[in-house]
Parts: C-alpha cells; structure tokens; sequence
C-alpha cells in the first residue's frame, strides 16, 4: 500500500476493483466504514457481487480480465470531462514532457513501436523522453556523487543525469499528456460498455463519482489486490490504476493513493525479504549472468541518474558486507563474484520451475510454507512434473496437499520415486520475531507458546540446515564452495539462533563497534557498513537496549496521532524510516501548501516544513554541518530518476496500458488487432493446452472466502471454520442455471482440457450473464481454498482449471479469467 | 429491562464469521469432526440453523433487487435475552434467569435439567439442547467474560464495529441514530428492532433493508398458551386441595360408621338385612326371563 | 362360613396395579418438573434422573394396560361393555344423591347398581380420559424432544394438554383413593378387590352392586364359600 489501514478512513471515494477486501482484509473494512460514517461514497467493481459489494454504495458486475479497458475508458471520461487534476498532473507527473518521435501504437496489430522478434520484447528506444541535455554525474565535493571518491567505494560510472524537453501547456502534440489522451480515444463509453458487459449507465455513475476525487481538495482511494494482478498483463492492470490516481491528483494525499492490499501471510515482510527470484531483500536487482557480470556493471546499470537511487551502490554494499562481513573486501569486488547469478537459459519463476522438473532439470524442491500442488495454475501438470523429483522437502505446519502429492487422487503412488521429507514447522505464535501489514508497519510479535512436539520456527530449521551444510563443505568439500564458506552467518545469542540478531542485521550497523543505525542515510559504499536490507534502517536502532524488541521502534505502542489524521506516527514502525503515506510530497502543491488544510500531511511555512508524516522527499539537507530545510521544488517521487510521476513509462511490457483480451477469452479484442498482449509468457508451452470458446464457452473467475486462507492447508484444519464453510461451491447466474438445468446444492462437472472438477453448485443472482460485444456471456466464480489434504475438509482442486501463462513482469499466473464449461454431474 | 445489550448492525456486517468462530472458540463448542461431516448447505450461511453445539451465526439472505441489483442481507442469529423472556417463564429449574447485574438472560447448566420447555416457549426459536441429558446450549452474553469487564467473545473479534455490548439505554439511542442516517441515505425500510420488543431485548438490531431481511418477526409474543400454563399451577393445588377439603369433611361425617351386614336369598331372590332381616330388595329373576 | 364373589381376575388387578403404581410414580416425578422450587432445590442430575424416570414409568403406563388388553380381548369388550351401558332412572338417582351420602353415610343410601355403578361409570371413565390425554401428550412430549422436530407451538399445546391432564388427574385420583382404599369409612375393606384376592363379601357385594351381586349368587359361577 501507498498508505496504510488507517488512512483509509481519510478517503471520499472509494474503488474496490480486483479486490475483495472485507473478506480477504476485513480489517480493512473497519476503516473503510469509518470514512463511509462521515459519507464517503463506496465502489465496487467485481465479476461478481461479492460480501463486499453488499456493504457498498455502488456496485458494478465487470467481466474478468477487462480491467484496462474500464480503466482506459475512465482516463478518457476524466480528460473528457476535465476532471483531472490540472496544477497536481502538470507539475508532479510527466505530462509535460515530449516523448520520442518514433513512438507508435498500431491499433490494427495491437503493438507498440519497437518490437524485437528475436527477442520477442520491446525495445525501449521510442518509449523514452526527448532529451534537451544530458548533465554529467557530479563527483566534486559538493555534489550529488561526491561519495563515490571515497576510499574503499568501488570504481564505477555514474549516469549522467538527462534533462528532457517539457512543454508546460501540454499542448505540444508530442507531448505525453497529448500522446497518452490520443491512445485512449477508443475507449469511448459504448465500446468500454461492450468489452466489459457493464450498462452505460452503470458505468458512467462510477467514472462520474470517482472522477469527483479530481478536485484538489478531495481524495480518493483504491484498493486492489490478486483480482488486478493475477492476469497476463496483471503489472499493466496495476499501471492503469496508478495513472488514474495521478490524473485524479490522489497520489501522496491522506486517503488517496494505489493501495494493494496484503495481509496476513506477511506478503509484505516476504517480498520485503526478497523472496521473488529477480530481488535481493529491499528490493534490489538479483545478479543475472547476462546483464550484471560484475559488480561494476551492476553499479553502472543500477545506480540512477537523479533522486534517491543515486545511492543505490551505499544500499548493495552495505549489503553484501552484511552476507560477507569481513571477507567482503573492496578486493574482492565484497563477495559480488560469490553471488550465485541467475542464467538467461533457464527461468526459475514458479510456473516454470515446474517445466524443468518435467524436463528433468530440476531434481530437488525446497518448499517453505508454500502449497503449490494444490495452488499453483495447472496444478494437475505441476502434480505431474514434482513425480520426476528425486526428493522434495516439505517445511510446513501440516501436511499440506504438495507435501502428499504422491497421494494425489490422479497419481499412481506406486509409480512415483520421489522421496519427501516433511519437516514440522512451528506456528505463528510459538516463535518470536517481525511481521509487516499491508500499510509497510513492522510490529514485532512476541512468542506465547513453545512450538508442538517437533516443530521448529523457520529461523532455527534454516539455522540447523546452514549449519549442517557448512560442516559437510567444512569436512568434505563440494562444488562452489567460496559463497557457502565465506558467509557471515552470525545470529546466535547465548549460542542459539536468535530473531533480535538478525532484526539488527536487517536494520544496518555501522560494522566498527556494531553501532545501529537510525537511517538509510547513514549508510556507506566504503565497506564501513553493514545493513541485510536498507528499507528496514531505523526499526530496530536503539544502541541502549540493544536485546529488548520492545525498547525499540517496532516494538512501539504509542497511541498518539499527531495531526489527526490516523497516522499513529508511535504504534509500531513503517518502512521506509516510519513514513505513512509514500510520495507525501504531492499532497501538497508546488509551493508546499496542502492542497487541503484538513488533511495536511506537509505543509512549507515559508521557512520551514511542518510535517505530520515523516517527508517522502529532501525536506532538509545538511549544510556546513547543520541540517537546513530544503525550499519546495516538484521533486515529488524521488525514487524515480526523473523523480516524476509516470503517465507513461520507458520498460516494462507496454509504455501505456493497453487492453488485451484474457489468453483464453470468450471474444475477440474489440479495441485493437491483437488477441493477447504479445509478451505474456508461457503460452507457447505444451503443458498449457488452451482451450477455445467454442468448446470452452463460459468465463470463469476464481477467489477466495473470508472463511478460508490461501489453499486451506491452515483453515481447512480448524472446524470452526471448516464449519463455518464446509465445501468448495461454484457460483452460477441464474440464467445459466436454467440453460443447463442446474438447481442450487446440485452437484456439478466444470471442466477443460487442463483439468475436472465436480463442485456443488450456487445458484444465485450475485453472478451474471454479461452482454459481450453484442454477445451473451455467463461468467461463474469458483472459490480455491479446497484439496485433498484435510482431515475435516477435502474437494478437488480448482487450480488444476487455471491455465498456467502469465505476466512478463510478474510472471504471476492468469488465475483470474479463463474458460471452461460446467453440467450437472 | 435489561441494563445492558447487545447491537448489532446489519449496514456493517460484512458476514465475515468471525463472531461465530469465537463463540465456538471461546465457549468450548465443538464442530463436527468427521471428514466432510458438514453438509453443503446451499448458502453461505452454515450450520443453516443453531444447534446444540452452535449459539450464534450469521445468517445470510440474497433478494434481486435495489440499486445495486441484489440485496444481500447478513443477520445475528442468537439469544435475543429478552426482557420478557418466555424462557425464563418456563424454566422449571431455575436454569434460566435474569441476571440481577446486567439483564441478560443467564444461564446455569448445573441447574438444567433438559426439559426444553424453553426451546417451545422462545418467540424466536432460539434455545437449543445437547448431550445425553439434553442440556441447555444458548447464548450466555458470555457472563464469564463481563463480569471481569471484559467483551463478550463476539463483540471482541468484530473488525467493523458491528457489534457492540454496552449500556441498552445508550445503545438503543445509538441505534435511532443510525436508522436515521441510514433512511437518510435512501434505506427506506430501516428499522431498529429490540426497543419494545418483549419488554426490550437484550440484542438491539439496525437492520438497514428492513427487518424482513433479517427474517425477524414483526411482533414477537410468547405463545398465550405458556401463559396460561403459569395460571395452570395454582389451578392444580387449588383443585388438589378443594377435593382434599370436600372428603375430609366425608371422611369425619362417616367416621366410626358400621353397617350392618346384608345376605342374599337364592330361594326369595331378595336381599336381606342380615341383623334386621328386613327385606330390602326383591328380584324378579323369572319374570325377566 | 361366608359367601364371597370372585369380581377381579388375577390379571384385571395387576393391570390396576401396576397402573394405579405407575400413576403414582408419574405424580411424583413429574412434580419435579412441574413446582420449580422442587426442581431448583434439588441437584439437577437427580432431576434429569427423576424426568428420565418420569418418561420410562410412562411408557410402562401407557403398555400395561394395552398388553393386558391384547392379552384378554374378551375380558377387555365386558371392561368397555360397562362403561358404555345405557343409563337409567336408577343411575340418575344415584348421581343426584351422590354428595349428601358422601357426607351423610349413615343416612343416604343409594339405589342397587349393576356391576359398574354410575359412580364408577363418571369417575372411572373419567380416571381413563385423562390417561389417555396424559399418554397421548406426554408421547408427544417425549418424541418431539428426543426424537422429532416438532413444531414449537405443537409442543406448547401439548404440555399445556399434560397439564391440564394433571389437574383433572388430581380431581378424579384422589377421590378414587379415597374410597377404593376404603378410607371413606362405609368403604372400609375395598382395598381387597383390587390389591386383595379381588372376592367381594356377599354383604359388601350387595351393598355396592345389588343388582349384579344377586345376579352372581343366582348364577353361582363366581360364588366361593371360605371359612370366616
């Protein structure tokens, strides 16, 4: 999230599209009525009408996977009917700035200039500014780069800053904000009705009301989740949201921003640790073997031009000095070479981790807490590709449906080899250490309980593992050993591994007298500093207690909220360095005025900043020695090199979200020429088996219930719950109940070519026939919490339907929109 | 009337459960345990009504229509702790009563004796028995819990604000309010439900599309025949003791009575006083043949 | 020597018998059920007990007298026989002077009777009534908590009939007692008939039932001389 819980109850206007958050984050919900009490206006947009819906103002159906589309469609309304927020869009995004003369998008093809069909990805040559100048990187003693010629930083080139053409009428054809408003002239009202089977009417009540948070003094907020980014263009959908809230002005505001809601998996912690394949914890670019060879090229390529990255090498290193310790050296390049890189030949995202096993590639499988045997997409295939492994070791509190996927019901357990070791891992609440919310709020949790029998905590199994393998490499040898015996593995405490040594760790020290840091600031490029993740700086940084989590920030429960703005700047920590509200800056206007004095959240005195959140931009700069406030400048998202605000943007898959139909879609593209969007990932692999919408005719969405987690492994194990929800149902539009002759409760077949499940059937007018580009469609939901493993709960697993092609970006599944056919079984 | 209450707000509700996991959890209740015991119940709503292990659920009822095509209303099913309380009434042991400090219809298993006279006198259909010897298995407002200033276990783990326990008399203004704004924001038929019922109930309700959406009768009355099953027990000791009075006065009238002894004549057909020898009856045994 | 008629088989009065027993034992228990300080005052497993009690008595209630029925269908037909007889100026008298001799034996007497007597025929009869909506309401009662689901104001209607049963069992149980145990000094010796040999004294016999006695001694089947 941009913002946090709370804030939500700042909000005027609310839009729930792609998310279902009373059920999926009902606490969410507690805030969200307390804006609704002082009369926000409340959305929801959602395949189906959901418990959300039923506690919302507005609500519209929407076909699965148009999400860009109705977004689209809302861009045009806001410029069409000039609800954009004019000083915020000219001022804090790129709207102003001349783009490349060579950008094109064909509408006949659907694709963007500057496609390589060797590559098959874009090149990003024309999707970049036109540049006035380009003013080489300072490394005087008073500039931005003076540090990289201190002792002990590795060499490298920082980039020249670039300084593009901008045209502050926005009236320059070439212009992003003209280019950007000519792309969306096809999503009129009637063709966005079509594509997204929602009525006129509907759809402009809900353009109208959200695009009332334009006005500078109104904030509006959205709340997404897995319903945006679980499509095949599932980052453009995040994009499409994001520019919609920098034309509304609602970026940075109390109560406004893109808020992706997490929750208690600690997906925010998770992916803060790094736990995707292409980052190292604090959201750093994993070494490639292709683009970052060596550290200087990482240096060269990561370091940014402009803004906050300009530091990016004090980041890495201080990194790599925490991995390392002392045997990082400025020598040794501080362990770079160590790193193992990931090739380009062979991708380890998820889906495709499970081709290699199929292929063979891949024999062993390390599964911590997760479950994709039963939640991955085409989890017959990936059941099927784990019977190739030689071995898999299965870390989780209960025996999930992966850790027995042998016993699954379409395997032959007498024709698999493999051998699984399930290792018991201790709850929640039998071990100690940190978790995130999905507002970035570290809190630390205390152990109540010993862990059951066996189970240990994660920290402790990963110690005992570690410890294990350095003595086999220590006694016998093996291949690559210089990462394994050169790591810096030191959190014991009174010689047992301990969660307070590695929150000290992850919050950086400064390595002579171990002192901990306050910020991210302080950190060096010279080996003199250590830190496991930047973004954590100052959380855990009180030198006096140093062993006591609730002498320090995270641990903190101070009830007071300055500014009246539910901020509670005491009770806990948010990274980064406690700031509520990210890109805070543009809720205030060029000059540092808030753009609403009720919702201040900074405010330029004229001499100085009187903040209520702490400055997401260089509020103050230390001069001869002394801190001196920095005047307002429009330097509002300061971790861009360009520290702007993107309408349009020069990676990623699409410069300008453009809509593209699901991989398997119930109609043809009525906005341009092209089916899929030409970088979705995987749909060329055998394993997928698409289906057509002539065999395949109905649109299907899949979601969870609030009675339920994820894939159930925890809720189907508590017969509360289990009571509370007992069976996987599908949910079906009445009218398509009559055509097939399906009555509610009656047991049903949905099904194709990737899989088959029978589920009881929900008859209900919360699902609808959707009129289509002229043609009826009926979509169902099926919710996929169910699996084989349960000793109170058991029914087939809807993932086996998903197909597994994903986004370019993400490389998440398409799990959202996809066909199939259902009868009464 | 109850000193404290219950509210309950359907606009807020968002049906997550939660109320109906802790009070399972916190009063000990089980769930079914067998593999895929539970049945598909064919709404959200499950268990589809309270049982012997269940004292509260959330209820769930889905009608097209309203602006947004389909109202979808969620409910607390649940003691409604009635200040007349048909339960009370009847309660032959003293199992249910009112609870001096706070209102609430309280409970006292030890002194159930599984009669379920309260299960067929409560307006509400709401008590329900288990084990061997039928105990009673309702909701207590979690006494256990007030009495050390604590929450009841429901009102605890709601996230929304939807349910409240407090002072009756604040919650049911809080309620007005609410009904108020609500109506104010086009919810034509909202209703509180609770201020007079029964005397007062214990469990104010907002119910925002109206308290058919919740399936809550529009005037709860206990059965006249429970009532008049109350004036059936002085009846019976006064019946009891008028028959007793009318054959004591019998029984001294005829005290120390001897009668003298009768004898039949076979030859005579009559009967005789066998100390007199008068005849006192002649039978014509002949004639009737 | 003295002349008895045999008037009750062995069967005719264990049916009373464990009927009149079982009655008795049902207004015990129920009374737990029924007064609440009686309830409250005792621990409530003993009154789960006395109620379980209370339900396994009724069904021996209600049994006895179906088995015995089953068991002598004639003896059952001359049982109802007598109680649907026709009435005549005699049983009018009867009725009519039926509370002065309650309260002056000694000087009313009352007309010769058949072998039920007008008495019995109303006070019996209406003894059987309120067994039979006691057993009916109470298998109600019994089945609609263990068994079905019955509906809540079905069950009411039910226990409010039991009650009502209860009273008019009250009304008609405690006279009968009254005079089958011979309390009611005229009575005295009555108890025999039932908890007895079932003989009848030749004088006891006239005295009752003049009609039918004389009948008995004419026929002389059920006569049996027996020393005094």
């Amino acid at each position: 999230m941009t913002g946090h819980y709370c804030d939500l109850s700042n909000s005027d206007v609310f839009l729930t599209i792609g998310s279902n958050n009373v059920e999926c984050h009902p606490v969410s919900a507690k805030w969200v009525q307390k804006a609704h009490d002082k009369g926000a206006t409340w959305i929801v947009v959602d395949p189906r009408f959901t418990r959300t819906a039923a506690c919302a103002d507005i609500y519209s159906p929407i076909r699965a996977g148009t999400d860009i589309a109705f977004f689209g469609g809302m861009a045009k309304y806001i410029l069409d009917n000039d609800l954009w927020q004019k000083e915020y869009v000219r001022n804090y995004t790129n709207a102003a700035y001349l783009l490349d003369p060579g950008f094109d998008f064909d509408v006949k093809t659907g694709m963007f200039s500057g496609w390589n069909e060797q590559t098959k990805s874009y090149e990003f040559s024309t999707w970049g500014y036109q540049v006035d100048e380009t003013i080489p990187a300072d490394a005087s003693p008073t500039g931005a780069f003076a540090w990289t010629t201190e002792d002990g930083v590795p060499e490298f080139t920082p980039p020249g800053n670039k300084v593009p053409k901008k045209d502050m009428s926005l009236e320059d054809p070439q212009c992003i904000f003209q280019i950007f408003k000519k792309h969306y002239e096809r999503y009129d009202l009637d063709t966005v009705s079509a594509v997204c089977g929602i009525s006129v009417e509907t759809l402009e009540l809900v353009y109208k009301t959200f695009g009332s948070t334009g006005a500078p003094d109104k904030a509006g907020t959205i709340m997404y989740a897995l319903g945006q980014t679980q499509h095949h263009y599932g980052v453009q959908n995040t994009r499409a949201m994001g520019v919609i809230q920098l034309l509304l002005g609602n970026i940075g505001l109390a109560g406004g921003g893109l808020n992706a809601l997490r929750g208690e998996p600690n997906v925010q912690g998770s992916t803060d640790m790094g736990l995707l394949v292409h980052n190292t914890p604090g959201y750093l670019a994993w070494p490639t073997v292709a683009k970052y060879p060596n550290l200087r090229t990482w240096l060269d390529l990561e370091t940014s031009s402009g803004g906050f990255y300009t530091n990016k090498p004090k980041l890495f290193i201080s990194q790599l000095k925490e991995w390392f310790g002392s045997n990082a050296t400025l020598q040794n390049d501080y362990g770079y070479d160590w790193l193992p890189k990931l090739g380009s030949d062979n991708d380890v995202t998820t889906m495709s981790t499970f081709e290699l096993m199929n292929t063979g590639f891949i024999k062993g499988y390390f599964l911590w807490g997760q479950n994709p045997a039963q939640s991955t997409a085409n989890t017959k295939f990936a059941r099927e590709a784990m019977s190739k492994l030689d071995w898999m070791v299965a870390i989780d509190i209960v025996e999930t449906e992966t850790a027995s996927f042998w016993r699954a019901p379409d395997l032959d357990p007498a024709t698999i080899d493999t051998e699984v070791f399930l290792l018991p891992a201790a709850l929640p609440f039998e071990k100690a250490g940190t978790v995130v919310n999905s507002g970035r709020w570290l809190q630390w949790r205390y152990k109540a309980v010993e862990p059951f029998d066996q189970a240990k905590p994660d920290l402790e199994i990963c110690d005992l593992l570690w410890k294990e393998i350095v003595k086999l490499y220590k006694d016998e040898g093996g291949a690559n050993p210089e990462p394994i015996l050169n790591i810096k593995w030191d959190y014991d405490i009174d010689g047992k591994i301990d969660p307070r040594a590695v929150a000290q760790a992850l919050n950086g020290y400064v390595i002579e007298g171990k002192k901990l840091l306050t910020t991210f600031g302080d950190l060096k490029a010279d080996g003199s500093t250590a830190s496991a993740m930047w973004i954590y700086a100052g959380f855990y940084a009180n030198n006096d207690a140093p062993l006591d989590p609730s002498e320090q920030k995270v641990g903190a429960r101070g009830r007071e909220d300055k500014g009246g703005l539910a901020l509670f700047q005491q009770w806990s920590w948010a990274w980064p360095l406690n700031r509520r509200v990210l890109y805070n800056r543009a809720s205030a206007d060029v000059d540092g005025k808030p753009w609403d004095s009720s919702r201040s959240l900074v405010n330029w005195t004229g001499d100085a900043w009187d903040n209520n959140d702490v400055a997401d931009f260089v509020a103050s700069r230390v001069v001869d020695g002394a801190p001196t406030p920095v005047a307002p400048n429009n330097n509002a998202f300061f971790m861009n090199w360009d520290q702007i605000g993107r309408l349009m943007i020069h990676s990623l898959d699409m410069p300008v979200p453009e809509h593209y139909e699901p991989f398997e879609s119930p109609t043809d593209n009525a906005l341009n020429g092209r089916e899929n969007s030409p970088m979705i990932r995987f749909a060329d692999k055998e394993s997928v088996k698409k289906g057509t919408r002539e065999e395949y005719p109905i649109a299907v969405t899949t979601y969870s219930v609030v009675e339920h987690w994820q894939s159930g492994s925890q809720t189907r194990h508590c017969p509360a719950l289990v009571e509370a929800m007992p069976h996987q149902f599908v949910e079906v539009p009445e009218k398509l109940a009559e055509e097939r002759g399906i009555k509610n409760g009656d047991l049903c077949r949905v099904f194709n070519n990737r899989g088959s499940i029978h589920v009881h059937a929900f008859v209900t007018p919360r699902l609808h026939t959707l009129l289509i580009n002229g043609k009826e469609v009926h979509q169902i939901g099926l919710p996929h919490h169910w699996g084989w493993a349960s000793m109170y709960s058991t029914g087939d697993v809807v993932n086996d339907l998903a197909p597994n092609v994903g986004d370019p970006g993400s490389y998440i599944p398409e799990y959202k929109a996809f066909l199939v056919d259902i009868e009464k079984a | 009337m109850a000193k404290l209450a219950f509210y309950f707000d359907s606009s807020r509700c968002s049906a997550c459960k939660g109320c109906q996991a802790a009070c399972k959890t916190w009063n000990s209740l089980p769930s079914p345990l067998g593999q895929d015991e539970n049945p598909f119940t064919g709404s959200y709503q499950s268990p589809l009504d309270l049982n012997g292990d269940t004292r509260l659920l959330i209820s769930f009822s889905e009608v097209a229509g309203g602006s947004k095509g389909v109202e979808w209303s969620f409910g607390r099913r649940s003691c409604f702790h009635c200040t007349n309380a048909g339960c009370v009434q009847v309660c032959p042991s003293g199992a249910l009563a009112h609870d001096e400090e706070t209102g609430m219809v309280r409970v006292t298993e030890d002194k159930c004796i599984g009669c379920q006279y309260c299960k067929y006198s409560c307006p509400f259909n709401v008590p329900r028995h288990y084990g061997y010897n039928d105990k009673i298995n309702k909701c207590t407002s979690c006494l256990d819990r007030v009495s050390h200033d604590r929450q009841p276990a429901c009102v605890k783990t709601c996230q929304s604000e939807t349910l409240m326990f407090g002072s009756r008399d604040e919650l049911l203004a809080k309620a007005n309010e609410r009904v108020a704004k609500l109506q104010e924001q086009g919810f034509e038929r909202a209703a509180v439900y609770g201020g007079n019922e029964l005397g007062g109930l214990g469990l104010i309700v907002v119910a925002h599309h109206g308290i058919e959406s919740l399936s809550l009768p529009a005037n709860p009355r206990i059965s006249g025949m429970v009532n008049l099953l109350d004036i059936l027990k002085p009846l019976a000791g006064l019946g009891a003791a008028a028959v007793l009075a009318g054959l004591g006065v019998s029984f001294l009238t005829g005290i120390g009575y001897e009668r003298h002894k009768l004898r039949y004549d076979e030859e005579t057909h009559d009967i005789i006083d066998d100390e007199t020898n008068e005849v006192l009856a002649h039978f014509d045994f002949d004639e009737e043949e | 020597m003295a002349r008895y008629i045999k008037r009750h088989s062995l069967q005719a009065r264990i049916t009373h018998d464990v009927f009149a027993v079982s009655g008795i034992l049902l207004f015990l228990t129920g009374l737990f059920v029924f007064i609440p300080p009686l309830a409250d005052a005792a621990p409530a497993t003993t009154v789960y007990v006395i109620r379980i009690a209370h339900r396994v008595i009724g069904f021996i209630f209600i049994l006895v007298p179906i088995i015995s029925a089953i068991l002598a269908p004639g003896g059952f037909k001359h049982y109802l026989s007598n109680y649907f007889r026709r009435w005549n100026k005699e049983d009018i008298t009867w009725m009519k002077k039926f509370i002065p001799y309650m309260l002056a034996p000694k000087k009313v007497h009352m007309p010769n009777q058949p072998e039920l007597k007008s008495g019995q025929v109303v006070a019996d009869g209406a003894l059987m009534l309120g067994a039979i909506v006691m057993a009916i309401s109470g298998l109600f009662l019994v089945f609609g908590t263990w068994f079905v689901d019955l509906s809540a104001g079905l069950m009411v209607f039910m226990r409010l009939l039991h009650n009502i049963g209860f009273i008019w069992m009250i009304v008609f149980v405690i006279p009968h007692i009254y005079l089958g145990a011979g309390i009611f000094q005229p009575y005295r010796k009555t108890a025999r008939l039932m908890f007895g040999d079932g003989k009848v004294s030749e004088s006891d016999a006239l005295y009752h039932w003049g009609n039918w006695a004389a009948e008995e001694f004419e026929k002389g089947e059920k006569v049996v001389e027996e020393d005094d």
